[in-house]
This record gives structure tokens, sequence and C-alpha cells, in this order.
């Protein structure tokens, strides 16, 4: 019996453990959010700045808090082990098994999210509802069209970064690129500040790009930035990549396919 | 103890071996290089909301603002250069690698801290900082005489000995606790305190992060002192601050090596 | 030159959680529990000479060596070396001493040996010409010399302990501590490395103490072995009269032309193996003589031998904790 209650105890120290370390990371994280908000602070006091980067106070700092969290949950991270898959021989195992690759992936990238989720949703839905709360205008719309956009987020993300992993097929060094295209791409899809601040032509890029559609635009549909219009053609935009980065994965597994067993893997 | 020669001459040696060895690989130092030079994207992101909004903090123009995130992102590039061996001083002393270092005839901190240094990611932070530096320095007509430019280098001196004595500090309790989990984590995060000059975190933050815990001295004690900006106390302070660290830093240090050498097998 | 005298070494550790979480609950209540690594061992080495350090696994070898190095504290005794404390860690004490671990190593990874020879060069002080006729002698020594540019991650296990032994030597320390130095290496590697440390030994006269797992080691190296035993000395003098303080026992092996069964055999001494063809008996040296004319009156013997019992043997009893009152 006293072994058992040993493991047990064990069990209960190493995730007590894992919790604290979890915890202090997650701090960390939020440090981030402290020195943004205290730089909107300042300049929202000082400046007319709804004027300069057209997001009204509320807005900005609903994104802040928001964005770390959504670019999170959308963000990849398979992308090195694809590469190993390729290089090392690992895809062998799938491609004598009858599951397609790409929906392995795919739901392996869903399941890892489920944790996450269940920490983040309740997180989001009190800082949604502290900012309704302070008089952000909120509908059961807004909140639909967010979480909408947030899995077609997912999706995007995922079909850009499975694009990503199967250069290795071509490269030999893919995956040293990963660590600098993941940052360039974390910032280029508003994890940090949303691009469209700067207006003018970086806002008409940032709008055309498929980056921004992961992380930016689910983002502004709940702080109340976006109007329906808008809303309506982000949707439009977040498809329309959605089956761009879906050919393209499709067309260089394709080819890389050819040249794997080529090569003999 | 030997003389300051004896130790640059080792620091010479490092240089040149760490050099050596990073050129072994040099698809990883580009990789390196890459990375550093994605974060500084987002170190920037914060330069360039300034300039957009156009606004002063406090005494602050743009300019002066872009000076101060040059000194960060410069330290940044200093600092960088021998963290590595930081992180790994835990691993260190739970593998029992320190035995080898403590029979040499040298300080083992000094050893064990400066051994590997990692240029690639030191040269992106150091170019980008430099030039930020003189750009913002001429930009904001400040005085560019020997007095005003040795006053600077010397707070650029004493940031670095404070840096290094400062963050030091959290690593060294891998002596007593075996897994640091996130505490280096929070304390490495505050490191970015310091991207937006310390006149943003209102009275009591900028106190306590200067006379507490002064990380805000390691990178904006520097541009003030070429403001004007600095009275007596505070030159003091700046002057003083690193070397009572790095007194700190000694001190623990070697009790450190006391528990290790009573506890360890 | 050394003189160890009723040396101590106790270990405190907690029932722990690691982490901080474990800690904190440290803070209020620790429950603390000891091990007695080393208890109470006295010795001296002479000048030059060269020693065996035996013992099992966890006997505190490896604690005794880091204790005289300087890398640990004792709990108690005195340890002297050259007028030295060794924990105090003197400059100048550490540069009359080096020491090898079998299984830790002091080169850089990426770049050929001769760098972690010059970055130990910088760190000692040794002067240019010195260092070069060092490094050029032991290369030959070694016959490593046309390996000293080829970056560490090239080589084989026994060329990078030769290195590292080359490594240690860079300041021509007076006493070497070898803790398990051909520990994994091929039986050839064995071989040089012994052969080396034992004309480096004769020509430079550097103390050296030595453990291994390796008998042969200790045997082509060293005329007197300290046994330890669970921290405590069990043995200390010549390798070679070890089995005289176990009392003096010989092996006789004896062929027959027909089987003959054990219980005729055990008649004659202690029996150690068994088969159709012969045995081998354990019989004490003055017997000898009058067993062995037994069995040829006896028996059908073809061949007989006697030799000594394998002083590894002897040792393994000396590991045992009832022999340790001896």
């Amino acid at each position: 019996m006293s072994s058992y209650r040993c493991v047990f105890l064990m069990g209960v120290e190493q995730a007590l453990e894992y919790r604290v370390s979890f915890f202090l990371s997650m701090l960390s994280a939020v440090f981030p959010i402290i020195i943004q908000t205290a730089m909107w602070n300042y300049l929202y006091a000082h400046s007319d700045a709804a004027g300069v980067f057209g997001y009204e106070q509320g807005q900005i700092l609903l994104y802040t808090l928001l964005a770390t969290i959504v670019s999170q949950l959308v963000g990849a991270g398979f992308e090195g082990e694809m590469n190993r898959d390729v290089k090392m021989g690992g895809l062998n195992k799938y491609l004598i098994r009858p599951v397609d690759y790409k929906w392995y992936q795919f739901f392996r990238f869903l399941g890892q999210k489920i944790p996450r989720l269940m920490v983040a949703v309740p997180v989001m839905a009190v800082i949604v509802g502290v900012a309704f709360w302070q008089g952000l205008p909120l509908s059961a719309g807004r909140v639909l069209g967010f979480l909408g956009s947030l899995i077609l987020g997912m999706a995007l993300n995922f079909s850009i970064f499975y694009c990503l992993g199967l250069l290795g097929f071509w490269l030999t060094d893919a995956d040293k690129l990963f660590g600098t295209v993941g940052i360039v791409l974390m910032v280029a899809s508003g994890g940090v500040f949303p691009l469209d601040i700067f207006g003018g032509l970086v806002e008409t890029v940032v709008n055309i790009l498929p980056f921004g559609y992961t992380t930016q635009f689910p983002v502004n549909i709940i702080n109340g930035r976006f109007g329906w219009e808008r809303i309506g053609m982000g949707f439009g935009f977040q498809l329309g990549w959605i089956l761009v980065f879906a050919c393209l994965g499709r067309h260089m597994w394709r080819q890389g396919i050819k040249r794997y067993a080529a090569v003999g893997g | 103890m030997r003389g300051l020669g004896y130790y640059c001459r080792l620091m010479g040696v490092f240089v040149k071996y760490s050099l050596m060895s990073a050129l072994e690989y040099r698809a990883n130092f580009i990789a390196g290089m890459t990375v550093e030079m994605g974060w500084m994207i987002i170190k920037l992101l914060y330069v360039a909301i300034i300039y957009k909004a156009g606004t002063s903090i406090g005494i602050l123009t743009p300019d002066h603002i872009l000076l101060f995130v040059g000194t960060y992102i410069f330290m940044t590039g200093i600092f960088m250069l021998y963290f590595g061996n930081f992180n790994a001083l835990p691993g260190m002393i739970q593998q029992g690698e320190l035995d080898l270092y403590i029979v040499k005839p040298v300080s083992l901190q000094f050893l064990v801290t400066m051994r590997r240094l990692e240029f690639a990611y030191m040269l992106p932070n150091l170019v980008a900082g430099t030039v930020m530096i003189v750009t913002g320095w001429r930009l904001a007509g400040l005085p560019a005489d020997p007095f005003f430019v040795a006053g600077f280098l010397f707070f650029l001196v004493c940031g670095c000995l404070l840096s290094y004595s400062l963050f030091l500090l959290p690593y060294l309790l891998a002596f007593w606790i075996v897994s640091l989990g996130g505490i280096v984590d929070i304390a490495n995060a505050m490191w970015d305190f310091n991207n937006m000059p310390s006149m943003i975190y209102g009275k009591w933050g900028r106190r306590i992060g200067t006379y507490v815990l002064p990380i805000f001295v390691i990178t904006n004690f520097p541009g003030l002192f070429l403001m004007g900006e600095l009275g007596l106390g505070a030159c003091l302070w700046g002057a003083g601050a690193p070397v009572l660290f790095f007194i700190i830093s000694r001190r623990l240090w070697k009790m450190a090596l006391k528990k290790y050498s009573s506890a360890s097998s | 030159m050394i003189a160890v005298e009723h040396l101590r070494k106790e270990f405190s550790y907690y029932k722990k959680a690691t982490g901080i979480k474990g800690s904190l609950q440290n803070v209020f209540h620790r429950e603390t529990l000891t091990k007695e690594a080393v208890r109470d061992i006295s010795f001296s080495v002479e000048k030059g000479e060269m020693i065996g350090f035996l013992g099992p696994n966890g006997a505190g070898k490896t604690t005794t060596l880091k204790m005289l190095s300087g890398i640990l504290y004792p709990t108690g005794g005195k340890v002297e070396i050259d007028g030295f404390i060794p924990w105090e860690r003197k400059n100048e004490f550490k540069r009359r001493i080096s020491i090898v671990m079998g299984q830790k190593n002091q080169l850089w990874w990426d770049l050929p040996a001769s760098d972690s020879f010059y970055l130990n060069k910088c760190i000692f002080g040794v002067d240019d010409g010195t260092y070069r006729d060092v490094v050029t002698e032991l290369a030959e020594l070694l016959d490593v010399r046309e390996l000293l540019n080829v970056q560490v991650r090239r080589l084989s296990l026994g060329e990078r302990m030769k290195m590292e032994l080359l490594a240690a030597l860079i300041h021509q320390p007076d006493i070497l501590f070898l803790d398990e130095p051909t520990i994994g290496l091929d039986i050839l590697s064995q071989k040089k490395i012994r052969e080396f440390l034992r004309i480096y030994n004769q020509q430079r006269k550097t103390t050296v103490i030595i453990t291994s797992h390796y008998m042969a080691d200790i045997e082509a190296l060293c005329r007197r072995a300290v046994i330890i035993n669970q921290g405590q000395l069990v043995y200390d003098g010549q390798l070679g009269d070890i089995n005289r303080v176990l009392g003096e026992r010989k092996l006789l092996s004896v062929k027959t032309s027909g089987e003959v069964n054990e219980k005729q055999w055990e008649n004659f001494g202690r029996v150690r193996e068994i088969s159709a063809a012969g045995a081998v008996l354990e019989v004490p040296q003055e017997k000898v003589k009058a067993v062995l004319g037994a069995i040829l009156s006896g028996l059908p013997v073809e061949d007989f031998t006697v030799t000594e019992i394998p002083i590894e043997e002897s040792i393994a009893r000396f590991y045992q904790k009832e022999v340790a009152t001896i």
C-alpha cells in the first residue's frame, strides 16, 4: 500500500512542479504585455494616438492582451518534426499505411491545441468580459465571428507551416530557417503589434498578405475595430489563402515525394 | 590573483576559440544571426511606433528614444555574447563538470562564465545598436565633445558590468535548487523592460527599476548622462551599482562554490 | 610528500522533492540523511611513488581523490601535500597537481587538441619554450603527433584519452591523480596508456595515484596498492603481499584419466571446479606437498599444475565486508 502512496505523491509532486514552472513561464510572457500597455497608455494620454494609429485606446489595449494568446493558439511547431521525417526516412512508415501524412499532421496539431484551449478560452473570456463591462460594444455575432476566424486562422497557419516543413525535400538546412521564419511570421501576423497601425502602404500590404489573417484579423473582430463589411472581406481572404496554401502544399508534396522516392529516402 | 593582462590574454584565447568553433558550423552561425535579427525587428517596432506617434515621452523626443533603444540593443548584443555560459551553468553543476575547472589556477567564475562566446548573437545587435546610437545622437543634437563621449562610454561599460552581475544572480541558485524552472525565465524577461525608456513606467516603477533592481541603470544612464539629466547622486549610483552588484555576485559565487565542494559527491 | 590522516567525508542530503516547490517545503521541514562516503582513511605517499587505489564501486575512491586534489572539502581529518592543504586551493598548489578523470573531458570538442593544450599553457603560465618541448616530447611518447591538429570530435575514444592526459601534463605537475583513465578503452589503447604512464613516472619521478577497475592497469604500474571498501582502508602494502595477508593458499589443478567423484576430491581440499577430466582444488600452502602425494598415489593422475590465486580474486575478497576486520 505504501508504495502506491509513494507513487501517487510523486505524481502529485511532479504535476505541481510542472505547474509552478509553467506558471512562472506564463508570468514571464506577461512582461511584454506590461511594457506595451505602459507605452500605449502613455501615448494615448499625451497625443492624438487614436487619430494616428486608427485604434481606440480600448481597442489597442484589448489587442495587446489578446494577440499573444491568439498567436499561441494558432502557432505551429510541427515543422521541425516534418523536416526530420523527410530527412531521416521517418516518412516511410506513413507511406506504407493507409493514412494521409497531411491529415495526420493536421489532427495531431489540433490535438495538441486542446490543452492550450482549455487554459486560453477561460482567460480570454475573462479579459473580454472585463472589457465588455468597461464599455466594449460586444454582440453574439462578434463572438461567433471571432471563434470562426480563430479556427480558420489555425487552419491557415497550419497550411503555411506545412508548406514550410515540406521545404526539407529540397533544402539541406531547412531546419535552420525555422527559427527566423517563425519570428518573422509572428511579427507579420500581428502577434506583437497590429501592423496596420502604420497605415498607408504597410496597411495595404498587411491586408493582402496571408499572415495577418492568422492573428490580427480574429483579434480585430472581437475588439470591435472591424465593421461587418471588413469582417466579411476578411473571411474571404482567409478562405482564399487557405485554398492557395492547400494547393501549394499538395503540389509540393507530389513533387517532393517523387524526389524522395528517387533518392531512396 | 593575477593581473589584468593575464585575464585579457585568456579572454583573447576564448574569443579566438569561440570564433573558430563557430566557423566549423557556418550554417548554424548564419541561422543564429538571422534569428537574432528577427528578435531585433520586434525591438525596432517599438521605435517605429514612437516615431509614428511623433510624441515626446517626458523630455525624450523620438530621436532621444532612438538613442535609448539603440543602447538597449547594443547592450543586448554584449549580454548575448556570454549569456550561453549562464544557461549552461545548471547543467555543469548537475554533471559535476565544474570539477575539472576548480583545479585550475585561475578564477573559476571567470573561466565558467566567459568560456564560450556567441558572436552570431552579438554581431547583429552590436551593429544595429551602434548605428542607432550614432543616428539618435546626431538627430537629437546632443553634444559630442570628448567629455560627453567619454562619459557615455563610461556608463556603457558600467552597464556591461552591471548586467553581468545582476543577471548571473538567478543562475547561482542552481547550486541550491535542482531545477531552476521558470525563475530564470522571469529574470531574463525583465531584461526587455529596457525596450522602452524608463520614463514610461511611472514614478514608482522607475524608482524600483533604478534603485532596487537596477535594470534601468544599464541602458538609461548613458543616454541620460548625454542629456545632462543625470544629477551627481545618480552619477554616483550609476558608477557604484555595478561595483556593488559585482561584489554581491562574487560573494554569492563563493558561497555557492563552498556549497558545491561540501555537498556534491 | 602526501600525508593523509583520518580523512572523513560525509554527505548530508535531504529527502527532498526537486524544484522550487520542494525547496519551499524544505524551508519548513527537512529530513536530513547522512552518507559516510569516506571514514577515517590514513596513508602516506612518497615522492615518485605510483600507487594503485582499489575498491568496488562506491567505495569512496573518487571522493578521496577529489579531496586530495582540492575539489571537495573533507568533513574531518587532515591532508598535506608538499606543505599545502588541497582545499585551500592556492594557485601555487594547483600548479603542482593535475587530475584526469576518465568520465570527464576538458578538451574543446570542435577544435584540435593542440588548441586546448595552448589554453592550458596560458592558464598555467607555462613559457613558450617549455610548452613546445613538453608537447613535442609527450606527443611522441603517446604516439599522437599526427593527431595534434585533428578536431577532438574526430578522434577515437582512445586517442581522446591520450590527449586528455597530454592536456593534464602541460604544466608538468609533481603529482598526478588519475581516476579510471582507461575506462571504456580497447585493450590496445589501455596498454599504450599504461606504458606511457610507466615511462613518464620513471623519467619525471612524478607521483601518481591511480584508480582503476582494470587489475591489469594496477598490476602493470603499481608496486603498492591501497584498498578501500565502504569508505574504510582495508589494505595498504605491496601488491605482491596481498596473498600472504589473506593466508597463503595455492591452486592445484589436476587432470585425471577417469572420472573421480566429488566426494573423493573433497577429501583433499576445497573444490573450486570439477569436470569429468579433473578438478581444481584450493589448498593451504603448507599442505600442498602432502596433498599432492596423496592424490598422486590415490587417483589416476595424468597431469597437474600448482599456481597462485589470481591477485584479482584476492582483492575481491577484500571487498567482502567480513574481511574488512583483518
